[in-house]
């Protein structure tokens, strides 16, 4: 091919894929270099396909040894050979087109570096380019450019798929197969992964995936306004902590696709790819009034109005229900549980005065032990049980605490403590199924009962007297299980001043580290 | 000491008084211990189990009418929610893991929001909780209701929420307004009160008043701005906090903000959301109260002599929200438990002090007195558009618009069901707890004194 022509042809191609709009190489100049006019083509495209910061190649480009490279000879060559990827598939690809770029072909190696640092881009670009409408580009433009900006609302799946639920206002995005999402993920992980490091950044096949990824994204981001987690307790203003600075810098943004995993999940930041030439640019700020969030300090979200949200309030007629004495409104009273309704309790408060708490001193041995505790927690229970009679089973007394313990065996116990440990180190989500394996004669309730009310229990029993300073014991997640996990010396397991309680204590429930 | 007085009692505006007991009705499923979202999970309804626990063990059950819910049934939570989300958590439940990827979406459950085994008939035991409150205070039985599984303020009318599936608070509020011309309701969880908001918006019969963190917080909302729509223009209040916020800040704020609202708004009943999660050293709050700090807001409000309905909401240290329910039951009936636990079945879980309450943690209260100087600005200059809007909703005949203002609406006008409610004593007589009864006089004195410098002890 005629290397002036294949360089008018390499520029139509990258400004129909939104690159160098505004880049004019006159016929004469051309004409007179064609290689020169390649590489002022080149480094305007490397320029808008490298946003955010990324220094510019030195073009010319130039070997290690300081030898030029004419990279559109190089450029045209691997082309002709079917692409980059044909290339480096075959033996010796890379020194023939080392030798059709005038260089020596045992400086294959470094030739094929210097193509994928400069020309990498531009090749998976093109190749898309033409693996999807042939190799030459016709009036499909305008088609193209209608199918991108998805203008014709399209029923879809996706759409579907991605809509929250009529919380957000459904829009429409191009009708794509589900594979295509599963693609999409990939390129941008894929940009993810190349972001980083120097160099290399794929591009990507513009209409493939950008246009997904750009409405993905927009559902998504919706979504995640709209349902931040409370767990990691974070929203939009921490998702996207910036204007994407590459769409409002230039007037004419070619594609600046930079992803960034943010929290674990995906967050596509970039603009729209200009495929239609207008210069604009969608950037995160812009949401439909209706769910707006925007992202600036002094922009909030919006609360949704209309019957999908409100509950439904009358008006006030100064009119109350008449037969609020129906069973209908009287079952809301429930079951009277107390004061028990057959019982003089006043006979029964013999007990303590209202409000009382323990006791300062006690009589036990070693005040404050395990046993010590147990003793008095066995006690309260017995004058509960005789001053609430049947409140006491109606409010699961009977089943609170270790009681729970009575109905399980040693072997039980012993069980479920080493599922516990074996899950410890990484925990991930089947510590309860494989408490359900091991225990399939036991209901979900009974396991899980027996969790709070002894397992939780006695691993607080234990890290009150071992690791007083370290109980966040509620977040059975984190700490509790690394605690498990941190092997106690025997000397560590020493109660200041009952160092022998311990020991006791160890046979029958607190062996944890054993 | 045990059982002393009543707590603080400021003067009410309608001139009420705090003198007698309060008739506290208390809801408690006795099952609701045994849910469970999940492995790893914060939400742990075990915590419900603890606090009714320290309440017995403290004898304060001996002032309390106890009741088990009626469990609320798909019909009755459809009073709020939409039909279809309805059915799909009644039906999600028989079956956790054959759910349409489609549904899961739509009423984002999945993970803040687990289909956990039994989620329904927790969903109904939290509702059916709440739903008793409203219909007790409806029929002037109690002064005072609680029920611990409920607020669960996040919760939408077809979606579910940061833990929340069933909004129990809105469904309550609902049954209050049969009866009740103006509902309040006051949230002091650590998340912006989004459901309960959301739901009245556009209602000036419900006016929502909440207190949270916010930026990059969950749920996002609750900006200072956000103040209500169409006829609910003004009548929600968002209270914007940063992080550390400790017990005086808080208290000085809440009372300066709530005592204009009861004096602007008047409501006829009261409910508060009792989030836990605003403690100090809460597994996902970051705000700095001590149990008494928090438990301030409903000693505050309860001195307003007003049907109040007292809810739960999030929490998520678990032995701290069981000490925080149970004090706040405490404070309800008017008693101030001793420190020292008595032992009881969790006792393990309150080591290793073992006291009922807890330090604020040494960190910085990042609300600086101008910040909350603003704030207060804003919030008393949005309370008094309501106040100097001629507006209807203070009317007796909401039909005549012309009809001339009546701000002066007397407190204890109320409908003819409502028979005696301020005069209530406690459920037993006070007599075998003499100590608890304080004369009218000295409850002024206290009064003046609170008035002059507020301090932890109130």
């Amino acid at each position: 091919m005629d290397p002036v022509a294949a360089v008018v042809a390499i520029l139509t191609k990258l400004k129909s894929l939104g690159f160098c709009a505004d880049l004019r190489i006159p016929d004469a100049a051309a004409a007179s270099d064609p290689s020169e006019a390649f590489d002022a083509v080149l480094a305007a495209f490397l320029r808008e396909a490298y946003l955010g910061g990324r220094e510019a190649r030195p073009i010319p480009a130039a070997l290690g040894d300081g030898r030029r490279v004419d990279l559109l000879r190089l450029f045209l060559a691997v082309r002709a050979a079917g692409g980059y990827a044909r290339v480096a598939s075959s033996t010796g690809g890379w020194a023939a087109a080392a030798e059709s770029a005038g260089v020596d072909a045992d400086l294959a190696a470094a030739v094929k570096i210097l193509y994928a640092k400069y020309l990498g881009a531009l090749d998976r670009w093109i190749q898309r380019l033409e693996e999807a409408h042939g190799p030459f580009l016709g009036s499909d433009r305008k088609k193209r450019q209608n199918l991108f900006n998805g203008s014709n609302g399209v029923e879809e799946e996706e759409e579907a798929l991605l809509d929250c639920d009529g919380r957000e206002q459904r829009h429409v995005m191009l009708k794509r197969k589900r594979g295509d999402m599963v693609g999409m993920l990939g390129w941008v992980r894929e940009i993810a992964e190349n972001a980083g490091d120097d160099g290399t950044v794929v591009a990507g096949s513009v209409d493939e995936y950008l246009s997904v990824a750009l409405a993905v994204r927009k559902v998504v981001t919706r979504k995640r306004v709209r349902r931040a987690s409370m767990l990691n307790g974070s929203h939009c203003q921490e998702v996207f902590p910036m204007a994407c600075d590459c769409c409002t810098s230039l007037t004419n943004v070619g594609v600046c696709a930079k992803a960034k995993l943010l929290n674990g999940s995906l967050m596509l930041i970039e603009g729209e790819n200009n495929l239609a030439g207008q210069g604009k640019c969608e950037t995160i700020m812009q949401h439909d009034s209706s769910d707006g969030c925007r992202f600036t300090s002094q922009q909030k979200n919006e609360i949704p109005i209309g019957p999908g949200y409100q509950a439904q309030v009358p008006q006030w007629t100064g009119e109350v229900p008449v037969n609020y004495d129906d069973p209908e409104t009287l079952k809301w009273l429930g079951t009277k549980v107390w004061p028990p309704i057959n019982g003089n309790c006043k006979a029964l408060f013999c007990g303590d005065p209202i409000g009382k708490g323990r006791e300062v001193v006690c009589g036990c041995n070693l005040p404050g032990s395990v046993e010590c505790v147990r003793f008095h927690v066995a006690e309260r229970r017995f004058k509960l049980k005789r001053e609430l009679g049947a409140a006491f089973y109606a409010w699961g007394f009977d089943r609170m605490g270790e009681e729970i313990a009575l109905s399980w065996t040693d072997e039980e116990e012993a069980s479920f403590k080493a599922v516990a440990q074996r899950s410890a180190p990484s925990l991930g989500r089947d510590f309860w199924n494989r408490l359900h394996l091991f225990f399939q004669f036991k209901g979900r309730k009974e396991l899980v009962s027996y969790y709070f009310n002894c397992f939780l229990l006695r691993r607080r029993c234990y890290q009150n007297r071992i690791t007083p300073k370290n109980i966040d014991s509620d977040d059975e997640e984190e700490t509790e299980f690394r605690f498990l996990g941190n092997r106690l010396g025997h000397s560590a397991a020493k109660y200041h001043n009952t160092k022998h309680t311990i020991c006791i204590e160890n046979t029958h429930s607190m062996d944890l580290d054993e | 000491m045990a059982a002393s007085g009543e707590g603080a009692s400021l003067p009410s505006p309608a001139g009420g008084e705090d003198a007698h007991r309060r008739r506290v009705s208390y809801f408690y499923e006795p099952s609701i211990g045994d849910y469970y979202y999940g492995q790893g999970h914060p939400m742990k309804p075990h915590r419900i189990r603890m606090a009714h626990s320290l309440v017995v063990h403290y004898g304060l059950h001996r002032l309390l009418e106890l009741s088990r819910p009626y469990p609320a049934s798909d019909a009755d939570i459809r009073r709020f929610h939409s039909d279809e989300y309805v059915a799909f958590l009644a039906s999600a439940t028989g079956n956790p893991g054959m759910l349409d990827p489609r549904a899961v979406k739509r009423f984002n459950v999945g993970e803040d929001c687990p289909v956990f085994d039994g989620l329904f008939p927790f969903c109904q035991a939290s509702a059916g909780g709440s739903i008793g409150a409203a219909v007790k205070l409806n029929r002037g039985d109690a002064d005072i209701t609680i029920n611990w599984a409920g607020g669960l303020h996040h919760a939408k009318k077809s979606e579910a929420s940061g833990f929340c599936y069933v909004n129990d608070i809105v469904l309550a509020i609902l049954e209050l307004l049969k009866f009740h011309r103006r509902v309040l309701y006051v949230d002091i969880d650590v998340h912006h009160g989004d459901g309960v908001e959301e739901a009245f918006f556009t209602t000036n019969r419900v006016m929502t008043v909440s207190f949270h963190k916010y930026g990059d917080f969950f749920p996002g909302t609750g900006h200072i701005t956000d103040v209500g729509a169409a006829e609910g223009k003004h009548y929600a209040l968002n209270v914007p906090l940063s992080d550390g916020i400790d017990d005086a800040t808080f208290r000085d704020l809440f009372q300066c903000i709530m005592k204009k609202v009861m004096e602007v708004y008047q409501p006829d009943v009261v409910v508060l959301q009792c989030g836990a999660d605003s403690l100090a050293g809460d597994r996902l709050g970051c705000f700095n109260l001590s149990v008494k700090g928090h438990a301030d807001c409903l000693r505050f409000l309860r001195s307003y002599n007003v049907p109040l309905m007292v809810l739960g909401g999030g929490g998520y240290t678990i032995r701290n929200v069981a000490r925080c329910w149970c004090y706040e039951t405490a404070v309800a009936v008017g008693v101030e438990p001793d420190n020292k636990l008595p032992y009881n079945d969790y006792y393990e879980y309150f080591g290793p002090d073992y006291t009922l309450h807890i330090q604020p943690k040494s960190v910085e209260n990042t609300n600086t007195t101008k910040d909350l100087e603003n704030i207060k600005n804003m919030i008393l200059e949005n309370l008094s558009r309501i106040e100097h809007v001629p507006s209807t909703q203070f009317h007796d005949r909401p039909s005549d618009p012309e009809a001339p203002e009546e701000k002066e609406e007397d407190m204890d006008k109320r409908p003819p069901q409502r028979s005696r409610l301020w005069s209530g004593g406690a459920y037993d007589s006070d007599t075998e707890d003499p100590d608890n009864v304080k004369s009218e006089g000295n409850d002024l004195i206290a009064n003046s004194h609170m008035k002059e410098e507020p301090n932890d002890g109130l």
